[in-house]
């Protein structure tokens, strides 16, 4: 996946690191509050200012909420002194724990965009906080925790639906033939089929991007969880292709799905979810023939 | 499949007088105590673990004793029954609902959702479109009176600009099916084809809008 900096707008959209810009509007013509229920919606927040002395200053707009306050999430505005801070947006959230506000919560762990902890929604776009340059960012930066998902605190959202629902798939080997005496071989061919969808980190970008799932998220699996299930599907050494397309075939589960492509667009690991997704209900159709 | 396994809704077991550690963690796990959202935590190390390692494994009564007392304090009015989805939605010492973080209203649009809404909004225009076009041609099979009113209706400059519209909405809604013809043979799912097939389908609506309508003027003159 190369790294590409460009600055300008974007017409055509090489891999999903291009940060989004340039579009003719940064949200939906809809109001601040759209129909969010009452202990959603987001009050005025307090803003910090920069240190004194700082020269390259940089303002991002968090999301916060504190569940033991009783209050409603609010926007905080935080100055970030660029120059005492690293360039990921990561970077500048543990700039901001540390020399500013200590009970901003939000969870890292590798800080290197494998472990997925750190998913949130930067400048309007699910990505991960580590692998986003501030310097790509717009003024005011906004940090939202992932979209249409119930808040703990801050930026952590509670992830138990989305993990339920990949446990629904069943994502381990199913076999019935007897177990082999040494390891299931596999060739290069057929190890090749699962490339493209095995290195999914289920950071859940994608499933809180769709709009299918945020309007459909209690019965709709979700970019994620498909991308994996079509993942065993692709895997020739699972045995248990009929049971997983039995599971799937639902005018919910799978077809709630209308290749709105916003996952592929936002995947930070350069995955394509509106593909496998389409790779399953073609496998759907060829085994009724 | 004797039941559907529910991950949010594991099948209650009844508590036996002689509980074992591995069952007290069960309790907690399915959210029969009200620790937590009903949903199996793997755990590195199962419960009772350190005490084993340590020399000194709880005694049957201790483990009962656990049980007793959590299963006190959780769910003892409705017997066996585990968390449901409201609940979940609640810390578990908090009373008020968790907010739902913002979607529609702070998630940037992007070519893939503009023109996937677009295509949803067009195919509506185009429905009411079809029961304009019915008035239409009721008003011709009725006479010369009903087709003269609604042939004006149509000419003054307000029907104009809607039936410049419903066209612009008819070829871009050709054309964005057409797109999703061919993904649905698994084609043009790179990032790069997803945008580039996106911006043809906008200038080709375009084109093919400008081109009817210059086409009909021609033939009308």
């Amino acid at each position: 996946m190369t790294m590409s900096r460009d600055k300008g707008p974007a017409m055509i959209i090489d891999s999903s690191d291009q940060v989004p810009r340039g579009t003719l509007l940064k949200r939906f013509p809809v109001p601040r509050n759209f129909g969010v229920t009452p202990e959603s919606r987001i009050g005025r927040g307090k803003t910090w200012p920069a240190p004194a002395g700082a020269t390259r200053v940089k303002t991002f707009e968090v999301y916060r909420y504190d569940p033991d306050s009783g209050e409603n999430p609010r926007l905080d505005t935080f100055e970030v002194d660029l120059d005492d801070c690293g360039p990921m947006v990561l970077d500048a959230l543990f700039w901001i724990k540390n020399k500013v506000d200590s009970t901003l919560t939000f969870r890292r762990s590798c800080r290197e965009g494998i472990c997925g902890s750190c998913s949130m929604n930067i400048d309007g776009a699910n990505w991960l906080a580590c692998t986003r340059f501030i310097s790509d960012l717009a003024t005011p930066a906004t940090i939202y925790p992932l979209a249409n998902m119930e808040i703990i605190k801050d930026l952590v959202p509670d992830l138990t639906h989305l993990f339920a629902q990949y446990a629904a798939i069943e994502p381990w080997l199913k076999s019935k033939t007897p177990e082999p005496e040494t390891e299931r071989l596999q060739s290069p061919e057929e190890r090749s089929k699962v490339d493209g969808y095995y290195e999914c980190i289920l950071c859940f970008c994608c499933t809180s991007g769709c709009p299918s799932h945020w309007w459909n998220g209690d019965r709709f699996l979700g970019p994620a969880v498909l991308l994996q299930a079509w993942r065993w599907l692709a895997d020739n050494r699972d045995e248990g292709t009929s049971e997983r397309l039995d599971n799937l075939e639902d005018p919910f589960r799978l077809y709630r799905c209308h290749t709105i492509l916003n996952c592929t667009r936002t995947c930070p690991k350069g995955l394509n979810p509106g593909k496998a997704i389409a790779e399953i209900k073609k496998m759907v159709i060829e085994r009724r023939n | 499949m004797a039941q559907e396994y529910d991950p949010l809704r594991p099948a209650p077991v009844p508590v036996s007088t002689t509980p074992t550690a591995q069952e007290l963690k069960g309790a907690i796990d399915n959210g029969r105590t009200g620790d937590k959202v009903a949903f199996d935590d793997p755990g590195a190390a199962p419960l009772g673990t350190d005490d084993e390692v340590a020399g000194t494994p709880d005694t049957a009564e201790r483990v009962a004793l656990a049980m007793r007392q959590e299963l006190k304090s959780g769910l003892s009015s409705n017997s066996g029954a585990v968390a449901t989805a409201e609940d979940s939605r609640r810390a578990p010492s908090a009373a008020r609902l968790r907010p739902k973080s913002p979607n529609i209203q702070i998630y940037r649009p992007q070519l893939t959702s503009v023109l996937s809404i677009l295509n949803r909004i067009t195919g509506n225009i185009l429905s009411a479109c079809a029961v304009v076009l019915v008035i239409w041609l009721i008003a011709a099979a009725t006479g010369p009176q009903a087709y003269g009113l609604v042939q004006g209706a149509i000419a003054s400059w307000v029907g104009q600009i809607v039936l410049f519209g419903a066209t612009f909405a008819f070829f871009l809604h050709l054309c964005g099916g057409i797109r999703h013809l061919v993904w649905d043979t698994v084609q043009g799912f790179e990032l790069r084809s997803i945008y580039i097939s996106g911006w043809v389908v906008v200038a080709a609506s375009i084109a093919l809008t400008v081109a009817a309508w210059v086409l009909s003027f021609l033939m009308k003159g």
